[in-house]
């Protein structure tokens, strides 16, 4: 029963590989970005795509510009360069 | 159906019991003094930190200290065994066939099945129970006010109530239908007994069902 999901453009993301060099936790994150902390697990799976203020809410929190950690592109798997 | 009222009054203290342990588990874990200082008396000597019960909202009938509690890594470790989504999943479908079976007895069908009163009386309180288990392993979400919780939880929790009204919107119509039609044939009128169970019967699923589909679809409190 219900209807089918329309199918959502992905968006991909390297969020867990900006964050840890960073050195934050997931919970760190989640605290700075007012989400809860399994909400940053979803995004860093792909299972959930943020809206464009948390997307740039976390690029704030992580000092790093959002298109370095969001993308309609897969990434190259190549490690994150922090600044 | 000929329910005593013995079996009408086990339902009902079922109900009343399962709501005052709500209410007493909610004051003894947040705030044993809270009703102390509502009545204007001192609290003698408090020892180690106390949990607050936060602001009240009115619509969703939680306290936000609850829902921040509830929603938090420690709770989601102790309560382990309500919040894992194989339990949720069984709570569900403990919930919906004990739900159809008292529906059916707003019929006059259990009887056919088998059920004697005493035994349809402890099935209802199972079904009060299953609902409990439902509502309990998915409140945090089900009842948060969207100012507690963050985009992908109000998500989760606005697509279940969508979903879950859509789907009223057919059950309704139809089980109403199938009702009109099997008294209209058999030329009997609704008796109190069948009224109230029916009446029980849909205040369950209209305010269950929401729950039912967080707890089904485990996108709200699964463990990572």
């Amino acid at each position: 029963m219900g209807r089918k999901p329309k199918e959502e453009t992905p968006v991909f993301n390297r969020l867990e590989e900006v964050r840890e060099a960073r050195g934050l936790s997931r919970h760190e994150l989640a605290l700075g970005a007012d989400v809860h902390y399994q909400t940053i697990g979803y995004i860093e799976r792909g299972e959930y795509s943020p809206s464009l203020s948390l997307a740039l809410t976390i690029a704030k929190i992580l000092r790093t510009d959002v298109t370095e950690i969001f993308s309609l592109e897969p990434f190259n798997r190549r490690k994150a360069t922090v600044k | 159906m000929n329910l005593s009222s013995s079996t009408i009054a086990i339902v009902l203290a079922a109900c009343v019991i399962a709501v005052a342990a709500q209410a007493v588990w909610i004051f003894r874990k947040y705030d044993t003094f809270r009703l102390r200082r509502l009545l204007g008396f001192r609290v003698p000597g408090e020892s180690g930190p106390r949990q607050k019960l936060g602001r009240f909202y009115w619509n969703e009938g939680v306290f936000s200290g609850e829902i921040t509690q509830v929603m938090s890594a420690e709770y989601a470790r102790k309560y382990r065994w309500l919040l894992s989504h194989t339990n949720q999943r069984r709570f569900v479908v403990l919930a919906t066939t004990s739900w159809a079976l008292n529906l059916l007895g707003a019929f006059d069908l259990t009887w056919s099945l088998g059920f004697s009163d005493s035994l349809f009386s402890w099935w209802s309180v199972l079904t009060v129970i299953s609902y409990l288990l439902v509502r309990q392993s998915v409140r945090a979400l089900a009842d948060a006010p969207t100012e507690l919780i963050d985009e992908r939880l109000t998500e989760v929790r606005d697509s279940a109530y969508r979903s879950a009204y859509r789907l009223l919107g057919w059950i309704i119509p139809i089980l109403g239908g199938l009702a009109f039609a099997a008294y209209d044939a058999a030329d009997e009128t609704l008796t109190f007994d069948q009224f109230v169970f029916g009446l029980f019967c849909f205040g369950f699923i209209v305010e269950g069902l929401p729950s039912m589909f967080i707890a089904w679809r485990g996108k709200a409190r699964e463990l990572s």
